[in-house]
């Protein structure tokens, strides 16, 4: 299986993106953490509580996940934001300043 | 109660559907126009009712569209992929179109279908209509 979660990774010039599908997973076990490079994104899904019965089609995944990316710009770790709505997990990460585009004046002597 | 049940109907769609939703690349994909994505579903039986859960993340309640009709369950809707407006460093997963269809073997007292949407998930509560119920035959002694 493909690490879980999938993760979608984007940029414009003063953030990066990072959104995650998590349909189900309550805000209480779902953990993000930062660091200069590394996002780590750890959980648990709990899958329903049904009694007795007979299940049909069991395709969802439950349980515990734990994935760790290296971002590919320097972010500062002090200013991250996450948001988790309709199961969808959003974290945006400031570029730090040094990983800014920035424009060159050119001097003409 | 082991029936028939549920089936999913549309079985090359979901192959095409899963390859795309779980490739691990790094390629700068765009969105796939005309891609229709087939979700994830639980799906439970008990005494009284089925139970399916399926995995909408991203979709709001005005974008979902479900009917039953000739004991077809189809839950569809329309997403537009936003993401296209920044610059994607990667793209493991993609946004679009979805589409599922079940065949559902009990008869259902449709009236009574409920579908919650919470964090994501979608929960489709499908009653069994009276008469397909296990039902205790009384004899009369004359």
């Amino acid at each position: 299986m493909a690490q879980f979660p999938a993760l979608n990774i984007s940029e414009d010039a003063d953030n990066v993106y990072v959104e995650a599908e998590l349909p189900g997973l309550a805000l209480d076990d779902l953990n993000v953490s930062v660091t200069d490079y590394v996002l780590t994104i750890r959980g648990l899904r709990q899958p329903p509580e049904l009694e007795g019965g007979t299940w049909h089609s069991r395709e969802r995944f439950y349980g515990e996940f734990e994935r760790s990316i290296e971002l590919h710009r320097r972010v500062d770790a002090g200013k991250v934001t996450a948001n988790f709505i309709n199961g969808v997990l959003t974290v945006l990460l400031q570029k730090s300043e040094a990983a800014k585009p920035r424009r060159i004046e050119v001097s003409v002597k | 109660m082991n029936t028939t049940m549920t089936e999913c109907v549309n079985t090359e769609s979901q192959a095409a559907g899963d390859a795309l939703c779980h490739q691990n690349g790094h390629a700068h994909r765009r969105r796939n126009a005309n891609r229709v994505f087939t979700p994830r579903f639980d799906v439970w039986e008990g005494e009284d009712e089925l139970v399916l859960y399926g995995e909408l993340p991203g979709v709001a309640v005005e974008q979902l569209e479900i009917t039953f009709a000739n004991r077809t369950l189809t839950i569809e809707g329309k997403v537009a992929d936003e993401l296209v407006e920044r610059d994607i460093f990667s793209r493991q997963y993609g946004i679009g179109d979805f589409r599922r269809v079940f065949r559902i073997g009990e008869a259902i007292d449709t009236s009574k279908i409920e579908a919650t949407m919470e964090a994501g998930v979608l929960t489709l509560r499908l009653p069994k209509s009276e008469n397909s119920k296990p039902r205790r035959i009384s004899v009369d002694v004359r």
